[in-house]
């Protein structure tokens, strides 16, 4: 990957840093790693600043590509069928999406159906092989009207076109998948995925993108459109969260407050804390998982993490949870 | 907004940067800090006595400033009036009952005497140089105290051929910007700056700038055991200043303990907490020690209902410069080191109150008397029975909350009313004034109201008031003051918090939010 560079008048697109293609690396070493107990990472860095956002990135791209494009439908039935009555989601078929409502599940004839209101009075019922079309939206409200047509799907962007194959690309864009949090100052994220240009090189072209085409943040793509990812302000509350059925797959906070607040808050999933040396929580958040690291699980292998960059000290354990 | 390219430098700072020392030989120095540990070692525990204590206080403060400073020696800024007559005073006070030390305190009083007529500093002479080799105006210099900032800018931009040179202090180099040469006065070990301004370097190039006497080298170590860690700072090319393996040398290597101020801030504590308690009153409450930036101290209150107006600069992490910094009346029970108190210059009374009689306009007179009306019986009946008592019967009155400190709570002036309906309705019963208790609580609660009225209000001044430039001169020199256009007679002075102690002392209301001076207290050896 490259990055633009701007110098005054000048910008040229140079390669992505060793230190940046670190962090991307530690994302998808921990979205591939696969173990029975939680994976903890903790990462103490110079400078905080596009270091989540780089790990996010590496954790979405890294998920796609080991789906290859395929979902396992009974497994997104049930994810579905736990969800609450009345979550947004949004049906996409043949790239095209609608909005709609859960009903939430039914047996009809002894088959089982996940049923969706696209309409006031009208509910479409998903038999399990047909639910994969149906994916969270990124808003948190819809209203639905009288009438609905299917309307195209918000194209992926430059960027993801030239890092995934045709199959991955189709999948990312149709279906929503809970990859990674991010904990921290949403504002400052928010910059960081939007307003930064990042780009592939295909051949002598550059396919030009933001970090926020990879990650499809929740509040950054459109109402009904699937997403991959989501920021949370540090200070948020933690309640509602712990409630909610649906966990991401990873979680990454970038603050030792941060850590204290949200390391328990969806405990099957991996954890990634990255703390800044300037942090005045970084001594307590060090004692913190350090005191996890001495409790363990000793018996299991780890995921392989390339050498750090200077500056960086990495932890990485397996622990059995809260 | 910080850029992608921006912080690629950081983190190039970080993987290359090295560490240069330059050890400046002064005999004056090693004379003055031979002499100031000789008379430690032979007072042994008469050192800590008060008037011993005080004696190398001064002394102690003044090797500090000598090798953390790099002003001249005898820069009105770091001599302390009356030292010398000081060391006279030692000197017979030695006569009568400390004959062993006699010699010794004459040596010191000739080497002091000695030090504070010199009108150089080999330290500034040695920054001088390093200056003039790279002239360059992306140098900074680094300082440990702010007081010290505004004369060495001085003593800098009187040397014509120089560029001029940034001054910072520590907390300037949260920033995202990047010097080309970060020279440091003093040492770089973990005590005297955070081990983050060498972890997260905003330079390539440190120059250790201190006093041979000095240890000045920094041992990294990792956070985590059995990290995959390589170590940010790369040893310097000049390895000068090594530790001679020589015991006799190495023992006049000064740590930074010796030098640095000592704080024993349970002991502290204890002290001043004797030194304000006096008799016991009703209305102690309890407290907490707080050091401030200016070398005094204050007492808050820690009770739940007690909160002050404090300035939060913790957005500076976040890169998001002073604009997001915010002005909030907060919990004295969240208060951290950082964090800057407002706290009221002249007195210690309620300018919160003041306001919202304001807001109350002709109202506050009767409301304010009901208040003290209820909160007075309140008191007597515990000076008659006491507080437990008290606090008991109230539980069998049909209080959810009541104990002996909440009672306390209820009686101060600091605060309007109980939290809940329940436990004003048994104060009242208490008091025998069950009748009024609908009518009594509805004024509470417009009081309640008119406060947090009043509270929007100083916030939003505050704030007005805290300009970016205004806010850099507070986070230069640790304390400003912010005068209240709204209600007249009322400046607040913001004080940057150093240390807070962890254990509670009572203390009476009239001592309570009132600063006072610790200097010398700090430099207790």
């Amino acid at each position: 990957m490259f990055y633009l560079r701007e110098d005054g008048s000048n910008a040229e697109f140079c390669p992505l840093p060793q230190w940046a293609e670190f962090f991307l690396s530690v994302g998808e070493s921990a979205i591939e790693y696969q173990s029975e107990h939680r994976l903890v990472i903790a990462i103490i860095v110079p400078v905080k600043m596009y270091v989540a956002p780089l790990i996010a990135s590496g954790v979405v791209l890294k998920s796609i590509r080991m789906t290859k494009g395929s979902v396992d439908a009974m497994e997104h039935f049930q994810m579905l069928a736990a969800l609450p009555r009345g979550t947004p989601v949004c049906i996409v078929r043949g790239g095209q999406i609608k909005k709609g409502l859960l009903v939430g599940p039914r047996i009809q004839c002894g088959c089982k159906l996940i049923g969706v209101q696209t309409r006031r009075e009208s509910i479409e019922f998903f038999r399990i092989n047909d639910c994969i079309h149906i994916s969270l939206a990124a808003s948190e409200h819809v209203r639905l009207t009288k009438r609905q047509h299917y309307h195209p799907l918000e194209s992926a962007g430059c960027l993801p076109t030239g890092l995934l194959s045709a199959d991955e690309l189709k999948n990312f864009c149709e279906s929503t998948s809970f990859e990674c949090v991010i904990v921290g100052s949403r504002t400052r994220l928010h910059e960081e995925i939007c307003a930064n240009i990042f780009a592939f090189k295909d051949n002598d072209k550059y396919c030009v993108g933001s970090l926020s085409q990879i990650l499809r943040e929740k509040s950054t793509v459109a109402g009904e459109q699937p997403w991959r990812s989501q920021i949370i302000h540090t200070g948020a509350s933690t309640t509602l969260r712990r409630k909610d059925s649906l966990h991401p797959r990873t979680v990454i906070v970038e603050t030792g407050r941060g850590l204290s607040r949200w390391q328990n808050v969806w405990p099957e999933s991996k954890m990634i804390a990255i703390l800044e040396r300037t942090d005045p929580d970084l001594m307590e958040a060090v004692n913190d998982v350090n005191s996890r690291y001495y409790t363990r699980m000793q018996d299991s292998t780890l995921p392989s993490i390339k050498p750090l960059p200077k500056g960086v000290e990495l932890i990485c354990f397996n622990h059995k949870g809260i | 907004m910080i850029e992608f390219k921006d912080v690629d430098q950081l983190f190039q700072c970080a993987a290359n940067c090295r560490i240069i020392y330059h050890p400046v030989s002064c005999q004056d120095i090693s004379d003055y800090v031979r002499c100031l540990r000789q008379i430690k070692r032979l007072l042994g525990d008469a050192a800590a006595s008060p008037f011993w204590g005080q004696f190398l206080a001064r002394l102690r403060r003044y090797q500090f400033d000598l090798v953390s400073s790099a002003l001249p020696f005898n820069h009105p800024s770091i001599i302390q009036e009356g030292m010398l007559k000081n060391c006279e005073q030692a000197q017979i006070k030695a006569r009568q009952n400390y004959p062993h030390i006699r010699n010794s305190l004459a040596t010191l009083t000739s080497v002091l005497s000695a030090v504070m007529e010199s009108n150089s500093n080999p330290l500034l002479a040695c920054i001088l140089s390093l200056l003039r080799e790279k002239p360059d105006s992306t140098t900074a210099l680094l300082l440990k105290e702010g007081r010290h900032l505004c004369a060495l800018r001085e003593q800098l931009s009187s040397q014509v051929d120089l560029p001029s040179v940034l001054v910072v202090q520590t907390r300037s180099l949260l920033k995202s910007s990047c010097y080309s040469r970060l020279l440091v006065i003093g040492s770089a070990d973990p005590r005297w700056y955070p081990d983050w301004v060498f972890g997260a370097p905003r330079t390539k190039e440190f120059h250790i700038v201190c006093f041979s006497v000095l240890k000045s080298r920094r041992k990294a170590e990792p956070y985590f055991p059995k990290s995959l860690t390589k170590p940010s700072v790369s040893s310097g090319s000049i390895p000068t200043n090594e530790i001679p393996d020589n015991s006799e040398e190495s023992s006049e290597i000064l740590e930074a303990s010796e030098v640095l101020p000592q704080l024993d801030m349970e002991n502290l504590a204890s002290r001043c907490a004797q030194k304000h308690t006096g008799t016991p009153e009703m209305g102690a409450v309890p407290c907490r020690l707080f050091i401030l930036a200016d070398d005094s101290a204050v007492w808050l209150e820690t009770s739940e209902h007690a909160h002050v107006y404090a300035l939060l600069p913790g957005s500076e992490t976040d890169y998001v410069e002073d604009t997001s910094t915010s002005i909030e009346r907060r919990s004295v029970r969240d208060l951290k080191p950082g964090f800057f108190v407002f706290l009221r210059v002249g007195d210690n009374s309620d300018y919160v109150a003041q306001l919202a009689d304001k807001v109350l306009g002709n109202r506050a007179e009767k409301a304010r008397l009901v208040q003290n009306h209820w909160k007075l019986l309140l008191e007597q009946a515990a000076r008659t029975e006491g507080f437990l008592e008290v606090s008991v019967k109230l539980l069998d009155l049909g209080a959810d909350r009541a104990n002996e400190q909440n009672v306390r709570n209820w009686i101060s002036g600091r605060s309007i009313k109980p939290q809940n309906l329940v436990d004003f309705e048994a104060i009242m019963r208490l008091i025998g004034l069950e009748d009024s208790t609908r009518d009594y609580w509805a004024i509470m609660r417009t009081i309640m109201a008119a406060h947090l009225k009043a509270g929007r209000l100083i916030s939003r001044q505050l704030m007005d008031l805290a300009s970016s430039s205004s806010l850099s001169i507070l986070y230069e020199k640790g304390t400003l003051d912010f005068e209240l256009p709204q209600v007249s007679g009322v400046t607040l002075r913001a004080y940057r918090i150093d240390v807070i102690s962890a254990q509670t002392n009572y203390i009476p209301l009239s001592n309570v939010e009132r600063p006072f001076r610790v200097e010398e207290e700090l430099w207790h050896a």
